[in-house]
């Protein structure tokens, strides 16, 4: 069966790296290199993180972007072909949701992409949720999951509301 | 002299060393511009981190060693990227006629200089 | 010398100021008449009100260009008078320079897909302007890349204006929806995939569901 494609977007730090980590069952392929801001962590993604999960005979990969706007040619590259997107925002950090938006505008505005945000840090409040975030970028609410992406279950609920959501509107057609 | 100085005069100096070359942008390894001369430098700055970051991933994944450059080649000309020491990238673009040796040679010993004042 | 410097000069005098040698604009000049900017040629073209207002912004942004005052010079062709008092018009459009400068960077990018919602502009003059030249681009759906080609006014101030529209509700981005033709062995594919990763992850097919 052909392989598919999931890409997991961001602003720096929203931890779509540690989400792949989590979901991936084989060694995450990264390409960090030092940060040379300030960004909270001593590394960053450069060009993508990539992960991959077996389902049987399907294979599912898990391609993350860089966070920083100046890697946003890579948006594209990596977004061909993709199954979905899952776009993910940190729920503790709502300056990032200015800088969120204009990328899920970006993504979504110019060709049909089924999409889901996943809203992280859950598990350590205070932290924006779900509701709160749903309205701020103007999506639906079965749009929107909150998780914690270092915890298997709760990492792959946004990964598995994006299939749903893809499979009902098979249904559909 | 300051960090920024130093950079600018290594880099009149590779200018002057291989007056073919289009344009130069040394960056920091995660894509921003430190010193240039080039037209779109924070754009080039990134995408030359991004190539240098997969391609010191390719060679490490695929046993080549230690990454010496990444070159992208078109039918109207050349784009190498060298990694300046651990945090620094310098990328030059070239002419398709250039001589790829030559280039390599002094934009190694350049990018150790670079190194150092990094 | 700025723009601004030169201004309460020209509200008592009238005649043409030309100004040139400009990095990022052709030759500019400024009909005065009766302490009004009457008209501004950009090359020996006419502007509209529209380009108008992003010219003067252009001007006193440019840090360096040259300039020669033609008394009683008057323009060739005025076909809609701009009239706008010269002491008004640096508040005006400063304002609209210090408003950017602070939201650079939420601007959307130059690519993203804007159209209409059901929600009209008020009358705010500086808005509304740019609302009824757009207005067609965006019914069917319009970056702010396609608005400055088709309006020929520069990218950073259409992704302003479409910040400030979006603000007023007026515009959204467009989440492009149309129903993707999906190859023959695509089919089904996802309700496959959905309860293969529900079973891999929570050990039963019907867990967690909305």
């Amino acid at each position: 069966m052909e392989p598919l494609k999931v890409v997991v977007a961001g602003p720096v730090g929203a931890g779509k790296s540690t989400l792949i980590r989590t979901l991936s069952e084989t060694a995450v392929v990264d390409t960090d290199a030092l940060a040379s801001e300030d960004i909270g962590k001593p590394t960053t993604t450069v060009a993508m993180d990539y992960g991959t999960i077996h389902l049987g005979d399907q294979l599912l990969y898990l391609f993350g972007t860089p966070g920083q706007d100046r890697f946003d040619f890579m948006w594209d590259v990596l977004s061909e072909g993709a199954l979905g997107l899952l776009l993910l925002i940190r729920g503790d950090k709502p300056e990032d949701f200015v800088p969120a938006r204009r990328l899920l505008d970006y993504l979504t505005s110019r060709q049909p992409v089924p999409y889901v945000l996943g809203v992280t840090r859950q598990d350590q409040p205070p932290v924006w949720g779900p509701e709160e975030v749903a309205p701020f970028f103007g999506v639906p609410l079965e749009r929107v999951v909150g998780i914690n992406a270092k915890n298997p279950q709760s990492a792959a609920k946004p990964l598995i509301r994006l299939v749903e959501l893809i499979a009902a509107e098979e249904a559909a057609s | 002299m300051t960090k920024q100085e130093q950079l600018q005069g290594i880099l009149r100096e590779l200018k002057q060393a291989l007056p073919e070359l289009r344009s130069i942008v040394v960056a920091s390894t995660d894509g921003l511009p430190i010193v240039h001369d080039a037209a779109d430098a924070p754009r080039v700055a990134a995408m030359a981190a991004t190539a240098l970051g997969l391609g010191k991933r390719i060679s490490q994944t695929t046993d080549l060693g230690m990454l010496e450059e990444t070159i992208v080649r078109g039918n109207q000309g050349y784009f190498v990227v060298y990694a300046a020491g651990e945090k620094g990238v310098l990328a030059v673009s070239a002419p398709a006629d250039a001589n790829l040796g030559l280039i390599h040679l002094e934009a190694r010993s350049f990018a150790a200089r670079l190194a150092q004042v990094l | 010398m700025s723009l601004d410097d030169l201004l309460p000069f020209l509200s008592s005098r009238d005649g043409a100021l030309e100004i040139f040698n400009l990095k990022r604009l052709p030759r500019v000049t400024l009909y005065f008449r009766a302490g009004r900017l009457h008209c501004i040629y950009l090359g020996n073209k006419p502007v509209d009100s529209l380009q108008a207002r992003s010219v003067i912004g252009e001007l006193i942004e440019a840090r360096k260009g040259s300039f020669e005052f033609i008394p009683g010079a008057r323009p060739a062709a005025c076909s809609r008078p701009l009239g706008w008092p010269v002491d008004r018009m640096l508040i005006s459009v400063t304002t609209t320079y210090d408003e950017y400068a602070q939201v650079a960077d939420q601007l959307p990018h130059p690519e993203t897909v804007f159209t209409l919602t059901h929600i009209a502009v008020p009358d705010d003059t500086r808005i509304s302007d740019f609302w009824k030249r757009s207005y067609i681009y965006l019914q069917e759906g319009a970056s702010a890349q396609k608005l400055s080609q088709k309006l020929g006014m520069p990218l950073d101030h259409c992704r302003f204006y479409l910040h400030k529209l979006r603000q007023l509700g007026a515009v959204a981005p467009a989440r492009a929806t149309a129903q993707q033709k999906k190859k023959p062995q695509r089919a089904g594919v996802a309700a496959r995939l959905l309860s293969s990763l529900k079973k891999r992850f929570f050990g039963e097919e019907n867990a967690w569901s909305r």
